[in-house]
């Protein structure tokens, strides 16, 4: 080591001294920030988020469930069906809202801002093929409806009714045609003792007695098909025509729902009345409902509109 | 002034050495004092640290917090928690092979309980899960699964469902009974609260998790 005089020597000491205090001074500093920092970065919202988003989840889940309960029900006139789907709905958000306040704190509305008429189209006799319930025109060959949206369908078919036809040409068939002129198409047909399907080109099959087929989810069992498209893949441009051909060649049940904007939408000349027992026939509807859902808990607003409109595709959802 | 020659040959002033003394002795002392005082200054201003209980309970809080929210989510998308809401014995006014305050110490042998072992039975995490309405009468708290009483670092995750006048209880043997029936003879553990519509009521399923 150097010599240095003891003067020297302490001032070295002190010197030394207060380089390593600066050094672990910005030592600490250094390390405080990066952990706060990291601690910062990685710290959730917290969660009033995560209930906002489960009012939302609920109003769309608890509004779907509550609007095809109420679909279930044929009522004979829009001003029941719009009044009571409305008072249901608007009733589930009106429960949630004290559930919300008294559990969290939080303030929660679900609110009924707007529904759009529509018509229930069904068939319930199983036994029953798929021609019309009217007097005029051919039965096998008529049209259901013409409207601005489609959602809904499904088919049961029930093999021990009338025989399916195993010529796909002279199959039922069911036609949804857009004004553009384009058209999506299927047909039900017998495969030995297996019922096929054609939707626009795309074969399902299945070896099941009554099969349900879902038209608007595009499914037979596991099996997809498309809804709403030609066979190149066109989307098709509303308002649709949704009829049927060779209603003699295939039987069981059915239903769907249309938007209905006026009287004329559903023919009604080739179903039975609202309120009938007979099939096919029509009802009073909500087709959907607008809600306009909000919550504030702490620091967290939300706020969002949604459409409630059970099984709707995209394909044949009505212009806004 | 006496100058008394040093053993080394240099004459030494007595009472400069001892004023030169001091102060080195000052100096020395006071870089010390610095020095501790950065060290005392250097362990208190680290607040946070990897091994600080708060951060680390932070993470796994957040992480099973979002867990939680994950499994009812996934479970209310499967229908599996409402057929838990649902799973009611009406004629021992319990749930399913439960006992009076609900199933205690284990899940449910339904889809959601299968969720719950999946997701929390091997990772060392109890659960307690509630159904909770509010009616004119008040809020109803039901239990459900209870294991044990949460800890300081427990977290809740909620689902919201509505029940409908014609849903069906799920116990074995009661796939028939709607829950119109069982409000009639008062055998649901909710009261229906929105009488003469579709709508049954409202509940708020609770889920609360922490590490054992």
């Amino acid at each position: 080591m150097a010599e240095v005089s003891p003067g020297e020597r302490a001032q070295l000491i002190l010197v030394g001294g207060i380089v390593v205090a600066f050094a672990l001074v910005a030592i600490a500093m250094l390390l405080n920030s990066a952990l706060y920092t990291e601690n910062l970065a990685t710290r959730g919202i917290g969660p009033e988020a995560d209930r906002a988003g489960d009012l939302a989840s609920f109003a769309e889940r608890g509004g779907t469930r509550v609007l095809v309960t109420e679909n279930s029900v044929e009522y004979e006139s829009w001003t029941a069906a719009l009044f009571n789907g409305t008072v249901s709905v608007a009733g589930m958000g009106e429960l949630a809202e004290p559930l919300r306040f008294s559990q969290n704190g939080g303030l929660s509305t679900i609110a009924v801002n707007g529904t759009r008429r529509g018509a229930g189209l069904v068939q319930t006799n199983g036994s029953r093929n798929f021609t019309s319930e009217g007097s005029t025109g051919d039965p096998g060959n008529w049209t259901l409806a013409e409207t601005a949206g489609i959602r809904a369908f499904r088919t049961t078919v029930n093999q021990s009714g009338p025989s399916l036809a195993t010529d796909p040409s002279r199959a039922f068939t069911i036609r949804v045609q857009g004004t553009d002129g384009g058209e999506w198409s299927a047909r039900i047909y017998a495969n030995g003792s297996d019922v096929e399907v054609n939707a626009s080109g795309t074969v399902c099959r299945s070896d099941q007695q009554t099969p349900t087929i879902n038209w608007t989810g595009g499914t037979l069992g596991s099996c997809d098909f498309p809804f709403g498209v030609t066979e190149s893949g066109t989307s098709l441009t509303g308002p649709y025509t949704v009829s049927f051909a060779n209603g003699s060649r295939a039987g069981g049940t059915y239903e769907l729902f249309v938007s209905n904007e006026s009287v004329d939408d559903v023919h009604d000349e080739n179903v039975a009345e609202p309120g009938s027992d007979a099939s096919p026939r029509w009802y009073h509807a909500v087709y959907s409902i607008s809600l306009d859902v909000e919550y504030e808990e702490g620091a967290v607003t939300y706020r969002t509109r949604m459409r409630v409109a059970p099984d709707e595709p995209d394909e044949t959802r009505p212009e806004p | 002034m006496t100058i008394v020659p040093s053993e080394t040959g240099q004459s030494v002033d007595g009472r400069g050495s001892n004023a030169r003394g001091q102060s080195y002795v000052l100096e020395a002392i006071g870089a010390s004092v610095i020095v501790l005082a950065a060290v005392v200054f250097a362990l208190q201003a680290t607040a946070v640290t990897p091994l600080s209980v708060s951060t680390a309970n932070q993470h796994i809080q957040t992480q099973e917090r979002v867990t939680a929210d994950t499994v009812l989510e996934h479970a209310a998308r499967n229908g599996t928690l409402q057929g838990a809401v649902l799973h009611w014995n009406p004629d021992n006014r319990t749930f399913w092979d439960a006992s009076a305050e609900g199933y205690l110490g284990r899940h449910p042998d339904n889809g959601f309980g299968q969720v719950l072992n999946r997701t929390f039975g091997r990772s060392n995490v109890a659960t307690n899960v509630h159904v909770v309405s509010v009616g004119p009468s008040g809020t109803s708290n039901t239990q459900m699964i209870y294991q044990g009483i949460p800890s300081e670092s427990a977290v809740t995750a909620t689902h919201t469902l509505v029940l409908l006048d014609e849903d069906n209880l799920t116990a074995p043997g009661y796939e028939q009974h709607t829950l119109n029936e069982s409000n009639a003879t008062d055998s649901f553990y909710v009261r229906d609260t929105m009488t003469n519509h579709s709508v049954y009521t409202v509940v708020e399923v609770r889920l609360t998790v922490w590490r054992k």
